[in-house]
């Protein structure tokens, strides 16, 4: 699936968010490859929807400084250079959302708009981005909705948001964030607020569509359940640092970093959540809010395998542990090497 | 939502919005209160040699009026007037009204729907007409105008204590209360009432701001307070015809019914954010 | 307000006409037993006699019961007979009428201007929301929603009229004058004055409107699927915000009469609110019902006229 040897198709290096106060996200860095699904791990108030939200240039209000560079693409046939989108005027970033990265939320009624019927929607994405008209603008709004698996799409166009179901409504959010072939999507907790068959439903929808178009994914869940049914790779985000990356299969076998090992023993499995037990339990006590993070490592005061030193003397690195010819692996853990099984 | 009054009146005084009517609302009251001992001159003397003296000429803070009264003693005796019609209006037309709104929420049924829709209805009619009807038509005096104001705003207030009623009655304690066999008297007292009075003095306040207003009105067209009586809306009554010469007469009494009127709108707005912080943010 | 329930509004206009007869009732009774006879205008008529003030009171049918006065009344305010001034035995109709055109375009004059001015502060408020802007929009909105109409009439002529002598004090039109621009200058400060007063009915509703779709996320989605922000604005949030403003017009319309009674006393200007008052005065008893009954009628017939027309437009409730 992912070639690790090309250019990612985003890069992120040093990311910092602040809105006027303490960093909420604190250099921040990781790769997303071409059509790779990344599952971005993390407690509430752990920074991985700021980050993503600066990335897609959506937040008001706040100081982001890093990089964020998007690869070219062969978007609309002619070759594209290379793209920072920190700090990109508004007009060329309006360009890029929808057509190159998108993004979809948790709660899809707020998200349409209850105004306007769904084709109305679909168009109006369409005609922004495509010179699509008449005839054709129809035929893709209809294959659209197929394609996110909408049974009757024709009749489907000509109802309001309020008339469909939940996992109705995601389908038609997916429909209109896919509609411009964008290379990367942000999936925002998509499935949280649906019901527990539907979670399911969406999540082999969006796996699907990866494979059909090669479309990369960052798929940002507090569910460790929900990232292992749909991720290639895993980030574990802690109060806005990354602290573990590592491919999916590896995560899931033998996390290096004790936080993670934390959140995957308190984390019931797959089917504990579809059967509704919902959400991830997190380890004991809370993570730091962002003024109280200190210079030593973050996770220091809820670890059970913590040491003054080197834990508490200073913010371990997040340093590579991959083996040879094992894929790409780093931790933020000063022990790592001590606490491997 | 149980309130704790300090809290309340720390989050008032927090800000200036809420800090500067907070203090202004008594300061007026009293000043008006005590007008006539605070006085060198009396409201009703006439000092023809003195007459339309601008302000700060011959003694007089605020200058004299077409026949030499004292315009600031004109000012304080009116605001006892003005703001007696707009409290005691208010008093009356927040008991009717939310007896009348609780009773609409309390129990679903003909009550409530008469009441509503009554209310929806009447909130519709130009009421300055038929305010300036019955005060014309009325024997004018403070009684007078105190309750045709009261016949026209109470249904503002009971309109919030019917949407409260029915908020606070659908909560689960309540229901708990009830299913516990409390009396409907019980619960009215003991858990609706309590629970409603937050928005009703919200709801008050910013009427007494309106009842002020609508006294200005009827007195400035003649059917209000009656000269030589003093009101804030009187004193405007001939000002129109000095307009030319001596502005202060019509600019003065005005500046102070707008200053009041602000305040009191300005104190229910902080009240209800005061009250239920999360409004502010939002 | 906000009761998207179709029945609700015809019930609503039910009730609303019920309410119209039962205030007619109460003016006619109050007005017949207030002082002032109508016959008092007859009596100090040099060689009047009591036969022929009575043959006068017969005429009027004054001398039947209070009831069938009421029906008889009723019957004409149906019928498009409204009765007849005592001032100079012209149709009530015919006066309203009238005196309609003044007070229409001095209503439209202050609705561009309150509108326009409201709309404009809400939105700024609601797009800058808890930042010095919305605190400056809030307290602006508060201000015009505290002074009494006349006050703030009284201060532009001051201000305008007496002392930079740009606009004239009063009236319709000066004489001998019937050009547009003199007509214009007439209008200017009632206009202002009225519109200024009304501001706040529109700002508030939408500051809330559009506050309530600001924080919703499809305008977050719309942006993150790279809409552009002027469709944004136009297509979804003053779209969104100014649905719920039609009813808002319903509210609207008794505010602005109300505020015009008042202008047009204190700017002289000749329409409905002024007659109302001058027949008030001389005790003009069929005019004053007529008017009460007339601009209840208008309110009532826009009040509802506003929330069908708020059914038709807004897809959610005709569905």
């Amino acid at each position: 699936m992912t070639d690790r040897n090309a250019a990612p198709l985003l890069s992120v290096r040093n990311l910092t968010v602040s809105f006027g106060g303490p960093d909420i996200v604190d250099d921040l860095s990781f790769d997303i490859g071409q059509g790779e699904i990344v599952a971005l791990v993390g407690e509430s108030g752990s920074g991985k929807s700021v980050g993503s939200l600066a990335v897609m240039g959506l937040l008001e209000n706040a100081t982001i400084q890093g990089s964020a560079c998007l690869s070219g693409g062969v978007g609309s046939g002619e070759q594209e250079a290379s793209t920072e989108l920190i700090g990109l005027p508004a007009r060329r970033l309006r360009a890029l959302r929808g057509r190159r990265i998108s993004m979809i939320f948790q709660d899809p009624l707020s998200s349409l708009d209850p105004l306007q019927t769904i084709g109305g929607q679909i168009r109006e994405v369409l005609k922004a981005h495509t010179r699509l008209t008449g005839v054709a603008l129809h035929s893709r709004s209809i294959a659209l909705l197929e394609q996110v698996g909408i049974v009757d799409p024709e009749g489907c166009l000509a109802l309001l948001p309020q008339r469909l179901s939940g996992g109705m409504r995601q389908r038609v959010m997916i429909a209109l964030a896919i509609a411009a072939e964008p290379d990367l999507l942000f999936a925002d907790e998509p499935t949280t607020a649906l019901d527990v068959t539907v979670q399911a439903q969406v999540l082999r929808l969006l796996k699907g569509l990866r494979d059909q178009t090669g479309m990369a994914m960052v798929f940002i869940t507090h569910n460790l359940a929900v990232a292992s049914a749909i991720a290639d790779r895993v980030i574990v985000l802690y109060a806005g640092q990354v602290v573990e990356d590592a491919p999916a299969d590896v995560f899931f076998r033998r996390p290096a970093m004790p936080y993670s090992r934390a959140l995957l023993s308190a984390a019931p499995r797959l089917e504990a959540v579809l059967a509704g037990y919902g959400h991830l339990e997190a380890p004991r006590g809370q993570v730091p809010s962002p003024g109280q993070r200190g210079t030593a490592c973050r996770f220091a005061a809820r670890c059970d395998d913590v040491r003054d030193t080197p834990c508490l003397a200073s913010m371990p690195p997040l340093v590579s542990i991959a083996a040879n010819g094992e894929a790409h692996h780093t931790v933020r853990c000063a022990r790592w090497e001590e606490l491997a099984p | 939502m149980t309130v704790q009054l300090p809290s309340v009146l720390r989050r008032l005084l927090a800000h200036p919005r809420g800090m500067v009517p907070t203090l202004y609302v008594p300061t007026i009251i009293v000043l008006c209160g005590l007008g006539p001992w605070l006085l060198p001159f009396g409201e009703l003397h006439v000092d023809l040699y003195h007459r339309f003296l601008p302000p700060l000429g011959n003694g007089h803070l605020l200058g004299t009026d077409e026949i030499g009264r004292d315009v600031l003693s004109r000012v304080l005796m009116g605001g006892r007037v003005s703001l007696l019609v707009g409290l005691v209006s208010t008093a009356i037309s927040t008991l009717i009204g939310t007896t009348v709104g609780i009773v609409a929420g309390y129990h679903a049924g003909l009550a409530r729907f008469l009441i509503t829709t009554v209310i929806d209805a009447v909130l519709c009619f130009p009421v300055v007409f038929l305010l300036l009807t019955l005060a014309a038509v009325l024997h004018p005096g403070i009684g007078t105008i105190i309750g045709i104001i009261t016949l026209v705003s109470w249904m503002e207030v009971a309109r919030v204590a019917q949407s409260q009623t029915r908020i606070v009655r659908r909560q689960d304690y309540v229901t708990a209360v009830v299913a516990m066999g409390a009396g409907d008297a019980q619960v009215l007292f003991r858990e609706i009432l309590p629970n409603i009075l937050p928005a009703i003095i919200v709801s008050a306040t910013l009427n007494i701001a309106r009842a002020i207003l609508l006294e200005s009105y009827v007195s400035y067209l003649g059917y209000g307070i009656q000269p030589p009586d003093a009101s804030w809306g009187n004193l405007l009554n001939n000002a129109q015809e000095y307009l030319e010469s001596d502005p202060w007469l019509a600019i003065i009494p005005g500046a102070v019914i707008v200053l009041t009127v602000v305040m009191f709108n300005l104190l229910g707005d902080a009240l209800r954010d005061a009250i239920d912080p999360s409004r502010r943010s939002s | 307000m906000g009761n998207g329930n179709l029945l609700y509004v015809l019930r609503l206009g039910g009730v609303k006409i019920l309410l119209l007869l039962l205030v007619s009732m109460a003016g006619f009774t109050l007005l017949h037993l207030a002082p002032g006879d109508p016959l008092s205008q007859f009596t100090l008529a040099p060689g009047m006699t009591a036969e022929r003030l009575a043959q006068i009171a017969h005429g009027m049918g004054l001398d039947q019961p209070l009831w069938r006065q009421y029906l008889h009344w009723l019957h004409g305010i149906m019928t498009g007979d409204w009765g007849h001034s005592f001032r100079d035995q012209s149709p009530v109709l015919g006066i309203i009428v009238s005196h309609l055109t003044a007070t229409i375009e001095l209503g439209l004059a202050a609705l561009g201007i309150s509108f326009s001015l409201g709309l404009g502060m809400g939105l700024m408020g609601a797009l800058r929301a808890g930042r010095a802007v919305d605190d400056v929009t809030s307290v602006i909105s508060i201000i015009l929603f505290s002074l009494p109409t006349f006050w703030l009439g009284l201060v532009f002529i001051y201000i305008f009229s007496v002392r930079l002598q740009w606009f004239p004090t009063g009236n319709f039109s000066s004489p001998g004058d019937r050009s547009i621009v003199g007509y214009l200058r007439h209008l200017a400060l009632p206009a202002l004055t009225l519109g200024l007063v009304s501001v706040p009915v529109w700002s508030r509703y939408m500051r809330t409107f559009a506050g309530e779709i600001l924080k919703q996320d499809q305008i977050r989605t719309a942006r993150a699927l790279g809409l552009s922000s002027g469709r944004i604005i136009v297509h979804r949030l003053l779209r969104g915000a100014l649905l719920p403003m039609i009813p808002v017009a319903g509210i609207y319309l008794p505010t602005l009469l109300s505020g015009a009674l008042v202008t047009e006393t204190v700017f002289s200007w000749p329409g409905i609110g002024r007659l109302f008052l001058d027949s008030l005065q001389y005790r003009d008893y069929p005019v004053v019902m007529g008017v009460l009954m007339f601009s209840a009628i208008l309110v009532l017939v826009s009040s509802t006229l506003a929330e069908l027309l708020h059914h038709v437009a807004d897809p959610r409730l005709r569905a």
